[in-house]
């Protein structure tokens, strides 16, 4: 029985000065396992006289449970100790990259095209598409050109044959629309122009336009006002204001061109009007009942503006330099 | 056309100063590009539209200021003599004949005599000089100076040169010639309309004058034209010869009859007034249907409703007297007369504008349009090329966008066979065709990008390429896909290695799975295919989907991308036709239906048949799906393996076979049957070995 004290002071001694947990281990096997000493005090007992045994047993198991808590807390410590060192060694550079994900960007001409549908989407406009190939009529003709007029002058394009032309307007989609549809329709499009134009920093014989217009009873120019405005403060900020001018394209009547306001300077964007009667007529649309509004602008413009891009040539170079900085 | 602010403000009695008026013009639709200064002051260079044809003269221009700014035209006072001849010689029948009514309305000749030809007057010169043209005689500069001043186009001829001293205002004769003023031999044609003497053709009608009747030093009588010619010929005679001129631009666009006579009244006047004749002896007016006045009548209300505001009616009528239009009003309705020098104005709606452009249309507000709500929606195209770009944007690919026009290539890949397109007014070799391939377009974009010694190389374009199919031209939407070189970037802890055709197939058959597509077969080409299409014949395939052919895939052979220069890794391409995608897809995918996942463990087998190393890899594949097992749920390969041990022309393949039965749990000797089925199809199908 007078054993039992200097044993646990002893192991609790050695308890607190184990360095490791593996150190820990082997002394709790030593005192606390099948063969430690304790368990060979706990087997003893049986050879004590009968009176004696209780009193020596929860002794025993007094100094068991002290030793094992004991082992439990030292083992914590140690643990929290290991897991901190190993968490030091695991030490990176965090300055150094991390590994190359690679995803592709979109063309700024795509990106802008995406901005331009969601916000003529949202004011109600049904995307169309029309062939890069167009016939004269389409190109022309439907608009209300007369032929050899000189409006033609800043549209001259590229010829396959007598009949067929490289579209120079994505206007030309007008005239596919109303053939066979019915007003009220608020049409949209966008797509890939050309003009027979030799190529500097603003112009380019292959382009990007959107076209706009709707068809409907009571549309004036302040619908096209509104809408042109709505269109440019999603697309400029909220500070943006439209301002008309007098200008002319065969197919509108009034016709204007349009400008914002922005950053303290007016910019010309594109041309706008409201549909000329001759070519509602032509699609027998009651031009007394239905008034319609057009509008254009073009694509690279608006990249060219928020970001002050400075040559046209950029957008069709595909120099990743350029690319990647949309 | 240029405008002296000086010459202006003979018309105007305005205080504004240059760059005022300018604003005031570009915002009543004249637009003032720049204002340059001259010996005279500030010079206004105007772009006019086409079809304001009257605003081509000081005097168009000035009346637009005039409205813009509620000021008076002052037209010049007093007005030109009238035709200063009457009795003898006046309205001579015989000095003008017109054979082409339809194409010459109207033309006006003066005989003046007495001509001496010198330098014209200081203050003309510095007027003609300030508006852009070079002062020439005191003849010459007047007929100048009246087209610059009223828009008319005049032309002086030397008439001792005039065969019988008479015009003829005729079409050309088959092999007529004639040398014009500034030296072009002029091969004319039937449908050139000529002014001609008795014999031959003098001056191409409102184009340019003949040298031959020239006004020279020794000129001393003269016949001065000026005339209305039909627009469309002018234009149409102008752009056969390439002949462009201050008159034939003026035609063009319209130049009025009814100011013929007042323009040729003006020159005389000035010839006289300045020297350069003494006097008028013959004239003639030739204009047997004079155009009669046209009438429009607009509505107050289809006037507001047109603009978007109300538009009160004292300042619509102020409005148009101010552009020259006699208006009668009614309560609701203004009856106006267009001037004569309007032919733009032709329906209500044009008079609208005129309404709307004085007042200025600062007063139309801001309104989004009511009606019926349309559903607003992207096109079906857009639809599916976003979610293709979205694809192939995240398998690592940057978008570009390349160029329609291009010159013919040896990677014009004619797939979809079909003719090329060639553009028969070109501007240069290099856009001499329109594209029939995506893949010449990524080839130059990677290699200009790799000569800047930039990367990754990987790109894709979703364009429209064209080609002739029989007689018919079809355009389509392509989508190509170019990588050369590793698609990520090289990294401190490792080097990328560059990617090949399985790289390039992989990108494709994650498009075409998730656009819905199932049972893609994959064909090498056969060699002369292949050779062809300038792909290498070992690393190239055909895509198909059923009967549709949906594109190829492939890499370029190494002396081809020897021969493109600048690149030096593999290059792998391909290329789909959209229209193929969406009639597979329309074919294959039903509407999706949801199939709950098994609840039951999945058990995996390995099989390494030994089969000849020429046997494709779908022909196991076949074999295995064939072979009946209905749990069978996958099958990969895993490894492909030639050489030691193996005999040479043989290939061992580990396939990676996944059974699963969606209602219970297999057991193993279900297992060990279906395997042993699996491999007895491999055997009897493949010829396949199995290694003991």
């Amino acid at each position: 029985m007078d054993e039992i004290k200097p044993m646990l002071d002893a192991a609790l001694v050695e308890v607190g000065n184990a360095s490791t947990v593996s150190d820990l281990d082997q002394l709790e096997i030593g005192y606390l396992g099948r063969k430690g000493e304790i368990s060979q005090l706990l087997r003893s007992i049986g050879k004590l006289p009968m009176e004696e045994r209780p009193r020596y047993g929860s002794l025993i198991n007094e100094a068991k449970e002290r030793l094992a808590a004991e082992i439990e807390r030292r083992r914590n410590v140690l643990k929290a100790a290991e897991h901190l060192s190993r968490l030091e060694t695991e030490r990176l550079d965090v300055t150094l990259p991390g590994k190359p994900v690679s995803r592709g960007r979109l063309h700024p001409l795509t990106q802008t095209a995406e901005r331009i549908i969601e916000v003529l989407s949202g004011l109600g406009f049904e995307f169309v598409d029309g062939p890069e190939l167009e016939d004269y009529e389409h190109n022309f003709k439907a608009l209300n050109y007369p032929d050899d007029h000189p409006a033609m002058d800043e549209q001259m394009s590229f010829y396959i044959d007598d009949t067929h032309l490289l579209r120079t307007q994505t206007t030309a989609l007008q005239g596919r629309v109303m053939a066979k549809r019915k007003p009220p329709f608020r049409i949209a499009t966008i797509g890939r122009c050309f003009r027979y134009e030799a190529v500097d920093a603003t112009h380019h014989h292959t382009f990007h336009q959107v076209d706009v217009f709707m068809v409907d009873e009571g549309v004036s120019m302040a619908d096209l006002k509104g809408t042109l405005a709505t269109f440019a403060r999603a697309m400029f900020g909220d500070e943006v204001t439209v301002r008309f001018r007098p200008d002319f394209f065969p197919f509108v009547e009034p016709g204007v061109d349009y400008a914002i306001r922005w950053h303290d300077r007016w910019l010309e964007l594109g041309g706008a009007g409201l549909i000329h009667p001759n070519i509602l007529e032509s699609f027998d649309i009651d031009s007394e009942k239905y008034t319609g509004f057009a509008f254009g602008l073009g694509i690279e413009r608006i990249p060219m503006i928020q970001y002050g891009i400075n040559d046209l040539r950029y957008f069709l170079d595909n120099d990743l330099r350029f690319l990647r900085q949309f | 056309m240029r405008i002296p602010v000086e010459w202006l403000k003979e018309f105007v009695n305005t205080e504004a100063d240059a760059a005022s008026i300018a604003e005031t013009l570009t915002m009543a639709g004249l637009e003032v590009e720049e204002t340059e200064q001259s010996e005279l002051g500030s010079v206004l260079n105007i772009k006019v539209t086409p079809n304001r044809g009257d605003c081509l003269s000081v005097i168009g221009v000035a009346r637009e200021l005039a409205a813009a700014e509620c000021l008076e035209l002052r037209l010049s006072s007093p007005p030109p003599q009238p035709s200063p001849l009457t009795g003898e010689g006046a309205n001579e029948s015989n000095l003008v004949q017109i054979e082409a009514a339809e194409l010459c309305p109207r033309y006006v000749g003066r005989v003046l005599e007495g001509v001496r030809i010198q330098p014209s007057p200081e203050w003309m010169q510095k007027r003609l000089l300030a508006s852009g043209m070079r002062p020439i005689n005191n003849v010459v500069d007047v007929t100048n100076y009246v087209m610059l001043e009223s828009g008319q186009p005049l032309h002086a001829f030397n008439l001792n040169r005039l065969s019988e001293e008479r015009i003829i205002v005729r079409l050309a004769q088959p092999g007529e010639k004639m040398t014009a003023l500034d030296g072009t031999e002029c091969a004319l044609s039937e449908t050139m309309l000529v002014i001609a003497d008795a014999e031959k053709p003098v001056a191409i009608a409102g184009v340019m004058g003949g040298a031959y009747t020239e006004v020279t030093e020794s000129t001393v009588r003269i016949l001065l034209e000026s005339a209305h010619f039909d627009p469309v010929s002018v234009r149409r005679t102008a752009n056969r010869l390439a002949l462009r001129t201050e008159a034939s631009y003026r035609f063009e666009r319209v130049v009025s009859r009814e100011g013929v006579g007042a323009a040729a009244d003006r020159a005389c006047e000035l010839l006289l007034k300045t020297g350069a004749a003494q006097k008028v002896t013959r004239t003639a007016d030739v204009y047997p249907n004079p155009a009669s006045k046209r009438s429009i009548s607009v509505r107050m209300s289809r006037t507001g409703a047109l603009l978007g505001y109300e538009v009160n009616k004292g300042a619509a009528e102020t409005a148009l007297r101010s552009l020259g239009f006699i208006i009668e009003a009614g309560e609701e309705v203004l009856n106006c007369t267009v001037p004569h020098w309007r032919s733009d104005v032709t329906r209500d709606v044009d008079i609208v504008e005129e309404i709307g452009r004085v007042l200025g249309y600062q007063r139309i507000p801001d309104r989004l349009p009511g009606g019926a709500a349309t559903p607003g929606r992207r096109s079906d195209l857009q639809r599916i090329t976003a979610e293709i770009r979205n694809i192939l944007t995240g398998c690592g690919l940057q978008e570009v966008v390349c160029h329609t026009l291009q010159a013919p290539s040896i990677m014009d890949i004619e797939f979809w066979g079909g003719g090329r397109l060639p553009v028969r007014n070109a501007l240069s070799s290099e856009l001499s065709q329109l594209r029939i391939s995506l893949a010449p377009g990524l080839t130059a974009a990677a290699q200009r990008n790799a000569r800047r010694g930039e990367s990754p190389l990987a790109f894709f374009e979703i364009g429209r390429v064209f080609r002739m199919e029989g007689e018919s031209i079809a355009e389509k939407v392509h989508i190509g896909g170019l990588v050369a070189g590793p698609i990520n970037r090289d990294w401190w802890q490792r080097a990328n290695s560059d990617a090949g055709f399985y790289e390039i197939k992989g990108i494709v058959e994650l498009l075409l799975e998730r656009l819905g597509l199932k049972d893609i077969e994959w064909a090498s080409f056969n060699k002369g295919e292949a050779l062809r299409y300038c792909l290498h014949p070992g690393r190239s395939s055909e895509i198909r989907s059923t009967n549709d052919r949906l594109g190829w895939v492939g890499e370029t052979p190494l002396d081809l991308i020897e021969e493109i220069g600048g690149i030096r890794h593999r290059i792998g391409l391909f290329e789909l036709e959209l229209e193929m995608i969406q009639s597979a897809t329309e074919s294959q995918v039903a509407a999706k239906t949801f199939i709950p996942p098994s609840p039951y463990p999945a058990v995996t087998r390995d099989l390494a048949p030994r089969v000849p190393i020429d046997r494709p890899y779908s022909d196991l594949e076949a074999a295995v799906r064939q072979a009946g097992v209905t749990f069978l749920e996958g099958c990969e390969p895993r490894e492909v393996f030639t050489g030691d041990p193996l005999k040479p022309g043989i290939k061992s393949v580990t396939l990676s076979l996944t059974f699963r039965h969606p209602a219970r749990t297999l057991t193993d000797d279900e297992v060990q049957a279906a395997v042993t089925r699996i491999r007895e199809a491999l055997e009897q199908r493949c010829g396949a070995i199995f290694p003991t």
